[in-house]
């Protein structure tokens, strides 16, 4: 418990210090509302060689995963894995939107065991621990009571579902689509929404998020009955095999009735990650 | 009357206000099914107080309790939206914020949006032209929609409009329409859909559109006539926003629902 306390404490400075590196990018891009790839690339390897070396100093023995450049690091023990993304939800990072998060997770023999995802802008602070408890800064938070969808019912999408599939007008609830999975999958965990659809994505989206998920008793599954979200299969860095739903069991059964497809093989093609 | 620093500290001392309330609000339902909160009618109960103050002359049209006081003289009314996105509000989510805007004669010629969670400030005036955080702000010069396009639309589109598989840009939702038409006016966006709202929902962000020569229709239809608005009854379908060529490349990539 101590020690769980102890990396709190850590990554609530380390990821404010890295927001505040994010943030100087940040004022920068939106000031000038371009789309400046290079803008981006510099804030995300300044934001990543910062944690990396953050976390290479507090965790020696433990194996790092982080988006830019590929970065890899093997456990030198044991069997922890932290994932870093320095900027997810570049998109609304360029267009000077406020739903970008900082995010670590940590994956203990392929399961996810800990998150820490930091929104710069609007200064939320949203955590698990191996102990298993979730928080949105400082507060304990659960799942939403997982009761069929109604008009009130909130589901997340990535910004080009209607690619893959259709969701059918007789879901009656609400959809928002805020540009991060990280934000997404901790606004579920946390009981700021019911549900939530992710693309193809990668372990460093997915780790943190569905850290908090798991330890509120929410599941990450592929759709069409494959299986649920294996992180370890993940961690070379490529981007998942299908398209997923995350939140309670319960829900995840009412929301795949509403969706279509397509095509048979046309959602589970990558062509646009 | 106030100057434009003053509606600026007006709009921060209402969203201190409002951000008190953020993370501990409970929901009640109210008739329309949309979510009433002690914030809302807080934050609604100040800014009406100090805008009367400012503009004794002026009238209010504003959300809670249905409010409307005709103008003591003139043909002036302030609308007052005190959370618009309420529901994104209670559920927690970032974007949601305080919009007030001035008609004149039913027209839309000052609008003012606040997000209190990111302190940005939208303000469109007669003399000050369209500015986001003090800067002057600029609407997207139209394209042909490509990958990086963005589309912001309400949060219950599916169950009317289906988008077409061939649009190959992206489409967000964040909670607020008036952060939505805000963006779209300002180059966040290129275009937003809104749902069937109300007169105080549109107001504010329609003055920014109009002085960064933007447009507002329903979609595949005329445009909006704030008139029809005034008596607090829905906007009688959805709507389309953004510069005129953009409104007509994205309109085009939406077909309504046959049921």
């Amino acid at each position: 418990m101590a020690k769980n306390m102890d990396d709190i404490g850590f990554f609530r400075d380390v990821l404010a210090r890295a927001g505040d590196i994010a943030l100087e990018y940040f004022l920068r891009v939106s000031a000038s509302h371009k789309d400046d790839k290079t803008l981006i690339t510099e804030a995300d390897l300044a934001v990543q060689f910062f944690l990396i070396e953050a976390l290479k100093q507090r965790f020696p023995d433990d194996g790092l995963v982080a988006e830019e450049e590929e970065f890899r690091k093997a456990p030198r023990h044991g069997n922890r894995i932290w994932t870093i993304d320095p900027i997810d939800g570049t998109a609304s990072f360029v267009a000077g939107l406020v739903d970008w998060s900082i995010s670590v997770g940590l994956v203990e023999g392929g399961y996810p065991a800990a998150g820490y995802i930091w929104m710069p802008p609007s200064r939320d602070f949203f955590y698990t621990t191996p102990d298993g408890d979730v928080y949105r800064n400082d507060r304990r938070a659960c799942l939403k009571l997982p009761v069929a969808p109604t008009r009130d019912s909130i589901l997340f999408t990535h910004m080009q579902p209607h690619r893959r599939y259709t969701l059918a007008p007789e879901y009656p609830g609400r959809v928002y689509c805020l540009g991060s999975a990280s934000v997404h999958l901790s606004m579920v965990a946390t009981g700021g929404g019911d549900a939530v659809l992710i693309g193809h994505d990668k372990v460093w989206d997915l780790a943190p998020g569905l850290a908090m998920l798991a330890n509120n008793g929410g599941v990450l599954r592929y759709l069409r009955g494959e299986g649920p979200v294996d992180l370890e299969r993940l961690l070379s860095g490529q981007s998942a095999p299908h398209p997923m739903l995350g939140g309670h069991p319960a829900v995840l059964d009412h929301i795949e009735t509403w969706l279509d497809y397509h095509s048979p093989g046309f959602p589970w093609t990558n062509r646009h990650g | 009357m106030a100057d434009a620093a003053e509606i600026h500290a007006m709009l921060l001392a209402a969203g201190d206000l409002a951000m008190e309330y953020f993370r501990t609000v409970k929901p009640e339902w109210k008739a329309s099914r949309s979510y009433v909160t002690e914030a809302d009618i807080a934050v609604q109960t100040i800014l009406r107080r100090q805008l009367q103050e400012y503009f004794p002359d002026d009238g209010v049209i504003a959300e809670e309790n249905d409010l409307r006081i005709a103008p003591a003289s003139g043909d002036r009314h302030w609308t007052i939206d005190p959370i618009d996105g309420t529901a994104s509000f209670v559920a927690g989510l970032p974007v949601w914020g305080i919009g007030i805007a001035r008609l004149e004669n039913y027209v839309p010629t000052c609008g003012f949006f606040y997000i209190p969670m990111t302190g940005d400030y939208y303000s469109a005036t007669p003399d000050g032209g369209v500015r986001l955080n003090g800067k002057p702000a600029t609407m997207k010069a139209p394209r042909d929609v490509h990958m990086e396009s963005l589309m912001l639309s309400y949060s219950r589109v599916h169950r009317k409009y289906r988008l077409a598989l061939e649009y190959p840009g992206k489409m967000r939702s964040l909670g607020s329409t008036i952060a939505h038409m805000c963006f779209a006016a300002t180059g966040g966006a290129d275009v937003a859909l809104l749902g069937r709202v109300h007169l105080w929902d549109l107001a504010p962000g329609l003055a920014l559109l109009h002085q960064n020569g933007g447009i507002l229709r329903y979609l595949h239809g005329p445009p909006v006539d704030l008139r029809d608005l005034i008596t607090g009854t829905q906007a009688r379908g959805e709507m389309i926003c953004g510069h005129p060529d953009a409104v007509a490349r994205f309109e085009a990539m939406l077909t309504p629902i046959s049921r």
